[in-house]
């Protein structure tokens, strides 16, 4: 009786459901970040070759989010995800400038594509920590951002220290509700 | 306009190709066959500012050194410059070991514990613990087959375009083009295989002969040196004798290779003979040497005229044509365990298969993997030829077994598998709550990438596959939502 009365309750408290799909390019830590947000804790991975999909709940939004292998090969299949995605992560390793160019080109890519044509898009600076990283402005700037026209952030983390990693959900509940 | 971006679409093709090409030579090579790091068989990842092939783990470990000590890339699912190509011809494993493993303890031990993995690699290339002390990192190569090859092709554009039909010269040319990438050999164990002109199989007949009286050669040398073959007479494994011949083969100038002799033979002995002594599996890698050189005097495999890369061919079917395989070495083959072993294996594989031959892992370990992948690697499998897959034309991985390179090369085929997979927890659809990976959470350390990659897919790094093992079980029903 007990466990129908909490399944009820459970269904009417519901979280709004929100799928959510993280790209990048590979090594940016995508992995990272979403074991980050589902425990808490910092994970040993190896280069995702397919995909990973948690469902963290925070503000009551339940995100569903999508980690999808990042790697040069995987990327054309990023398309098959974008169906009734609600809001786009893209992560960049800000520690990389060399490939800064190459992450605009695939960002651009992706957003080109009407099935995520309105979505909010957060950009992930991450490895903020590391010795070469870049700044926000500059990322911002070399992303091609500015002009974009739908809602976007730069959120700056470093995600094995799990700083800046709820701002951005903050940022996405917030345009998300 | 339409003209020119189809050159440039034609020569990045070509670069692409030829790239792979020079990777898979590589990884061919007895330096390269195993992980840098770890020891673990046939790594497809590589380190190119460090210039080393890494497996999966280890690759996943050097990612989180951060790009500015270590740069990580999957040999068959990136795409490569030719610089960063001639940096892993510049280094490679085996002198990446003499140079980051320089000081390290005698009585040290390859990690092989995640945790302690990871502390192993961050001591050797982040704190450079162990690295010699008189290295200097030589200048970024600079390789120019890429301009060669633009220049080929614009050649060939005006053959066409003036109408004058010339035969292509493919021997002469790659063999140009193969010295040219590598303008410094390297000394790699058993001949510089890096350096050596690549074999299509265009010229496949044109390469017979000297490939049959190299392997004569190499029969040679191995019986000669086999008696003299101290250098690692003090390797305490079963193989020991046997292993001797291989061993100083080694550092003979090796008569197998076609190239130039490896030119300073006595440095590589001495880092031979300093990984001998460290690691418990360098028995491991010697077994595997032997195993090569041996069923190498047999082979004639149609399409890869290299002898090093044929000892996947079951000795008594594919005999020389020449007759060149000696009742010695037949009876030598005969009495290696290991030979045997390989021999059921691969009979009854078609010879289309056995092109693959070449960096075949132990069959046993291969079938382990087979066993922990369980449904998930073998189901995975059969669907992949069925699917379109843009990538397959894309240099396929020529140095892993063939049912390997189709999960690993056909993405299409892991993202089935994966569907499989998630149908399997629930709703079989692309959307919803995949409950079948919920699970993937728990057992998740060193595994994540796990969470969705199909048995195939991980096999073909050699991790322990064995987590999502009914993963493909479902194939036919998601190769209809992807279709």
């Amino acid at each position: 009786m007990g466990l129908i009365v909490s399944r009820i309750l459970a269904l009417v408290q519901s979280k709004k459901p929100c799928r959510i799909l993280m790209v990048g390019l590979d090594a940016a830590g995508k992995t990272t970040i979403l074991y980050q947000l589902k425990l808490g804790q910092v994970v040993s991975t190896i280069p995702t070759l397919g995909f990973n999909v948690e469902t963290v709940e925070y503000k009551n939004i339940s995100f569903t989010v999508w980690d999808v292998g990042g790697q040069e090969r995987l990327r054309p299949l990023w398309r098959h995800y974008y169906s009734n995605t609600s809001a786009l992560i893209y992560v960049v390793d800000s520690n990389d400038p060399e490939r800064l160019v190459e992450a605009r080109e695939e960002l651009h890519l992706v957003l080109e594509n009407d099935e995520i044509q309105n979505c909010p898009l957060l950009v992930i600076a991450n490895k903020t920590d590391l010795p070469m990283a870049v700044s926000v402005e500059e990322l911002t700037d070399k992303m091609g951002l500015r002009h974009l026209n739908r809602p976007w952030c730069v959120q700056p983390t470093c995600a094995i220290k799990s700083q800046g990693l709820y701002e951005g959900l903050d940022w996405l509940a917030a345009k998300l509700c | 306009m339409s003209s020119s971006s189809m050159s440039e679409k034609e020569k990045n093709k070509l670069i692409q190709d030829k790239c792979q090409t020079i990777l898979s030579e590589l990884l061919k090579d007895e330096d390269n066959k195993y992980c840098v790091d770890c020891d673990a068989k046939s790594p497809r990842w590589a380190s190119w500012n460090l210039g080393i092939f890494l497996c999966i783990r280890c690759a996943g470990i050097h990612r989180n050194l951060g790009v500015h000590i270590s740069r990580v890339k999957s040999v068959n699912l990136d795409s490569w410059t030719p610089q960063q190509v001639a940096c892993i011809q510049q280094m490679g494993n085996s002198r990446a070991r003499a140079v980051y493993e320089a000081n390290i303890p005698d009585s040290f031990r390859r990690p092989q514990m995640d945790s302690a993995l990871e502390q192993f690699v961050k001591a050797k290339y982040e704190a450079k613990k162990y690295i010699a002390r008189e290295w200097v990192q030589p200048p970024m190569p600079n390789p120019t087959w890429d301009l060669e090859l633009e220049k080929q092709l614009r050649k060939k554009k005006r053959e066409k375009t003036s109408g004058t039909v010339e035969l292509p010269a493919p021997v002469s040319t790659r063999a140009s083009r193969g010295s040219s990438a590598s303008p410094k050999p390297l000394p790699k164990a058993p001949g510089s295989k890096g350096a050596s002109p690549i074999p299509s199989t265009k010229n496949t007949s044109t390469t017979h002969a000297p490939v049959v009286s190299s392997a004569t050669q190499d029969l040679l040398g191995l019986v000669v040196s086999s008696g003299g073959g101290g250098v690692s007479s003090d390797l305490c494994d079963p193989f020991g004798e046997f292993l001797a011949a291989p061993g100083s083969q080694k550092t003979t100038a090796s008569p197998a290779a076609p190239a130039a002799p490896p030119p300073s033979d006595s440095t590589k002995s001495e880092e031979e003979n300093f990984f001998n002594q460290k690691l418990p599996e360098g028995s491991g890698g010697q077994n595997k040497m032997s195993k090569d050189s041996i069923l190498a005097l047999y082979s004639q495999a149609p399409p890869q005229p290299q002898p090093q890369t044929m000892f996947g061919v079951p000795p008594g079917v594919y005999m020389n044509p020449g007759g060149q395989a000696t009742p010695q070495s037949m009876a030598q083959s005969m009495t290696q365990p290991i030979a045997q072993h390989m021999t059921p294996h691969h009979m009854g594989q078609p010879t289309s298969g056995l092109q693959n031959g070449g960096v075949m892992p132990h069959p046993q370990q291969n079938m382990m993997f087979m066993t922990q992948a369980g449904m998930g690697g073998a189901a995975g499998m059969p669907g992949a030829p069925g699917v379109p897959n843009p990538f397959f034309a894309n240099g396929l991985p020529q140095s892993v077994p063939t049912s390997i390179q189709l999960s690993a090369a056909n993405p299409f085929a892991q993202m089935q598998t994966q569907m499989a997979n998630m149908s399997m927890g629930g709703q079989p659809g692309a959307v919803g709550q995949p409950q079948g990976f919920m699970g993937s959470t728990s057992g998740m350390v060193g595994g994540i990438g796990m969470g969705g990659i199909p048995g195939g897919a991980v096999m073909s790094d050699g991790m322990t596959g064995g987590r999502l093992g009914a993963a493909g079980t479902n194939t036919t029903l998601a190769t209809k939502l992807w279709q």
